[in-house]
């Protein structure tokens, strides 16, 4: 009865602790929710919402830091108080979200841009072309001062204009390249040393002789390099410019660029090149070297698998970019380190004599651009905002936080940054497979290249395969590419047409009469891409000639062609 | 009278007075907006909007928003057709009169019109160009325009002996050209033409223009600037001058990829090295350059 009776009452005792706890969790939550109401009404705050998808380790706590102060330094300045609001969204849904808030025009107040609808920028944000030709008022005091805010950056700001209508929009905050990553711990464990060596050779000898070691000590689990198809693809940053003569050799115009263009199917059906150059061989194997010592398997391998692989202390060596670096260094339990690409050079015994130097990463984009929207309740404080985010000293602050490489002229990266600064000098490389994008050619090349990089074939293997089906597919890229001058040109002359409009008509248009000067410089902007989209009838001229000189690949290329060229070029 | 009913004659006066005010938007705000919303590409608004303006102005406000439904039918992608625009131009020349800026804009859109035609029509289209050239205002920017779309008609066929036709045809433009905000297209143009025929000493002097009049899009000045040095690197054997534009090149266009390359190149013409380090050799092709000349 004692035991039934002491029984009753302790379950009346945790019924009670039970609603206590009920009660004070509800009053917590309608706390909670009160202040965020006050926060959220509060009529003396002006709140500046931010949209973006970086969702990578450290980048929105960063962001965040960047944001109070400048909350701290707006009040400093004007006695009125901000508040900025960030909000991460998945990369999946960005493009999305974007388009749909902007319609509904709820879009808030500062946008991440990169992810937009052809045409939407102009539509739902706020062109800043003004802004960024006067100096940044957050540079104040440095050697920036008097310098416009577009010559700050690395890129002079290019990233930031807009193809449509040819206005900057928006400021980026940082930029990126991509490195090798290894584990040190590995490194000196096999062998005895802290950092790779910087040679190509070397490197490969390092990944053969971890491969041994590995063997050796019964440790199947660890493999040289952690990759996947996708890391294949990265690993192509540690080509040299080996096919920097082949390009200027062919370069037809003089203007450097030979690859992805009409270049390309003059120069290969005019015999000047074929796929067994072994310049092209350089370029190729000095990947397909380093695959041998990818884990088996790796095409079938997705790319976060890889990562992990190397994330969990199972591979030497990995390859990513600067936006992985501070998830890595969160997810590593050994010291890691970030190195360069150990490129080919001049005293390569294999590739030496053709290798002019490394790549250059001179246009290595700026990234992290964000946009005020035409929907903005406070477009000036916003504004305000991204001066101050790309402020030098700022912009510095915010990637030495965030751990990615500064954008701004003089900004001091992170330690962990530095490796991945960019380096300007260099040559250059392009794609010597392929006309025009994303068309057969590629088809062919990228599955003739799997092939080489699995090692089911050898270089010559590639090379016959190409040689087999290249014909053909140039055939094909070849009307694209008549089809897509002819196309481009008439979408610049619908461009053009609307600032022929706004010369001759915008000063009738009351309040929304654009600048001339703006207009003017647009018109002649245009023209002067406009005018390099006369080069089919080049094409067409140097096409005839080849067929009058009897050139045998000219001709195999030539029966492929299906359509009348002179005609589907105008 | 009940409450509802007087609900209802409320908020139907106030429909109609939000109608009433909306009806008033003077015709400039909607062809402002209906030129907004065709810069943006949203063509069926800008349609409705200038069908509005077109419906209810008179004169020049008219004229403007016929252009632009007669310009939404020749450019418009996907669906532009330049053979339906072209009754619509005719119709809006015979509207305008003598009015010289319109009738020379339209004649120079017809113009387009028969330049784009399939098969192209370019003997009539240069004929209108010509008109519209000769109607315009002087001081009027659109003559340049216009004669840049001459031009181009020379560039628009596979033919040489057209395509040299249109150098010489350039040159009676060149005066006018001159201190323009067009000129350096202009040379542009004319760098093409040179270019299309083979025509390197003409090339070379075109893009040399091209550069001084001024060039707005940097990528073009940075091309350009290479193309100069190249071009007399290679084959017009004039070192000092092929130096010149790399230096020109890696210091107004330092963050271009070229920059550096351009630097080398420049060090090594000055030391008098012909075979670089780093690009194709040269003394093989100045040897067989100078075994042609032997008999």
């Amino acid at each position: 009865m004692a035991a039934e009776e002491s029984k009753k009452e302790s379950r009346s005792w945790s019924n009670y602790v039970a609603v206590m706890f009920l009660v004070v969790s509800f009053s917590v939550s309608l706390w909670r929710v009160y202040e965020v109401q006050q926060v959220e009404q509060a009529t003396d705050v002006a709140t500046i919402r931010v949209v973006h998808w970086q969702l990578e380790a450290g980048f929105r706590e960063a962001f965040d830091v960047i944001a109070h102060r400048f909350e701290k330094a707006y009040f400093a300045e004007t006695g009125e108080r901000v508040r900025i609001v960030q909000n991460a969204i998945s990369e999946r849904v960005y493009k999305q979200y974007v388009q749909t808030q902007g319609i509904g025009k709820t879009l808030p107040d500062l946008v991440q841009l990169g992810r937009d609808e052809l045409g939407s920028v102009p539509r739902f944000f706020i062109s800043n072309t003004e802004d960024v030709q006067k100096p940044n008022p957050y540079n104040k005091g440095t050697d920036l001062e008097d310098v416009p805010w577009m010559d700050t950056y690395l890129d002079g700001m290019l990233g930031s204009v807009d193809q449509t209508d040819l206005e900057y929009y928006g400021a980026s905050s940082s930029t990126y390249s991509i490195r090798m990553f290894y584990n040190a711990d590995l490194m000196r464990e096999a062998f005895d040393i802290d950092e790779p060596p910087g040679g190509y050779r070397d490197f490969l000898a390092l990944c053969a002789g971890f491969a041994e070691w590995a063997a050796s000590e019964n440790r199947d689990d660890l493999t040289p390099v952690a990759a996947s198809k996708y890391q294949a693809d990265v690993f192509r940053s540690m080509r040299a410019a080996t096919l920097f003569e082949l390009m200027l050799e062919n370069d037809r115009d003089f203007d450097g660029d030979f690859g992805a263009n009409d270049e390309v199917l003059l120069a290969y059906a005019g015999g000047d090149f074929d796929y067994h150059d072994p310049r092209i061989r350089a370029d190729e194997m000095t990947v397909a070297n380093l695959t041998q010592y990818f884990a088996p398997g790796f095409m079938a391998m997705d790319r976060m698998e890889a990562q992990f692989r190397f994330t969990q202390g199972k591979a030497l060596f990995c390859a990513s970019g600067s936006w992985d670096a501070m998830s890595f260094d969160s997810q590593v339990d050994f010291p890691m380190g970030i190195c360069d690409f150990p490129f080919p050079d001049r005293q390569d015994p294999e590739f030496g004599q053709y290798v002019r130097g490394r790549i250059s990463e001179a246009d290595s984009p700026a990234v992290f651009r964000l946009a005020v929207s035409k929907f903005s309740q406070h477009p000036d404080v916003a504004l305000r905002f991204l001066q101050f985010l790309t402020s030098r000293e700022n912009n510095q602050r915010f990637n030495q936080l965030s751990r990615w490489p500064p954008v701004i002229m003089g900004a001091k990266p992170h330690p962990l940054m530095e490796p991945f600064m960019r380096k300007p000098e260099g040559f250059w490389t392009a794609d010597v497979n392929r006309i025009i994008g994303a068309g057969p050619c590629t088809a062919v090349y990228t599955q003739a290249r799997w092939e080489l990089v699995e090692h089911k074939v050898d270089f010559d293997g590639f090379a016959d395969m190409l040689e087999r089906d290249m014909p053909r597919a140039m055939a094909q890229e070849f009307e694209r590419l008549l089809n897509n001058e002819w196309e481009e040109r008439l979408a610049q002359e619908m461009s053009l047409s609307h600032q022929l409009g706004s010369y001759s008509f915008g000063e009738t248009w009351g309040e929304a009469a654009p600048i001339p000067e703006r207009v003017q410089s647009k018109m002649v902007y245009l023209w002067e891409m406009r005018m390099r989209r006369y080069r089919n009838s080049y094409r067409l001229l140097e096409w005839q000639k080849l067929l009058d000189a009897d050139e045998p690949k000219a001709h195999e290329i030539q029966q492929h062609i299906k359509i009348d060229l002179e005609r589907k070029q105008s | 009278m009940p409450r509802n009913r007087i609900a209802i004659i409320l908020a139907l006066t106030f429909v109609v007075a939000v109608c009433t005010a909306n009806a008033q938007e003077l015709p400039t705000d909607q062809l402002a907006l209906a030129w907004r919303e065709y810069g943006l590409q949203a063509f069926s608004t800008a349609d409705d909007l200038f069908a509005d303006v077109a419906e209810t102005a008179q004169g020049e406000t008219r004229w403007q928003a016929l252009l632009g439904q007669a310009q939404i039918v020749h450019y418009q992608m996907p669906g532009r057709d330049p053979e339906e625009a072209i009754p619509l131009y005719k119709a809006l020349l015979a509207e305008v009169g003598d009015k010289a800026e319109w009738r020379g804009q339209v004649l120079a859109r017809l113009a387009d019109c028969h330049a784009e035609l399939v098969p192209v029509q370019i003997d009539k289209a240069r004929e209108l160009y010509r008109e519209a050239l000769a109607t315009l205002p002087a001081k009027s920017l659109m003559v340049q325009e216009t004669a840049l779309r001459f031009l181009a008609t020379y560039l628009q066929r596979p033919d040489r002996a057209e395509i040299e036709r249109g150098l010489k045809v350039s040159d009676e433009f060149a005066e006018q050209m001159a201190g323009t905000p067009f000129a350096s297209v202009f040379h542009g143009l004319r760098a093409e033409m040179a270019f299309f025929t083979d025509n390197y000493r003409a090339l070379a002097e075109a893009l040399d223009q091209q550069y001084r009049t001024g060039i707005n899009n940097v990528s073009v000045k940075e091309d350009v600037l290479f193309r100069l040095a190249r071009l007399f690197e290679v084959e017009l054997d004039d070192y000092v001058k092929a130096e010149a534009y790399y230096r020109q090149l890696a210091s107004e266009v330092p963050s271009s990829r070229k920059a550096h390359f351009a630097t080398l190149r420049a060090d090594e013409l000055k030391a008098g090295k012909l075979d670089s380090d780093y690009a194709p050799p040269l003394s093989l092709q100045v040897e067989d350059a100078t075994g042609k000349e032997q008999p």
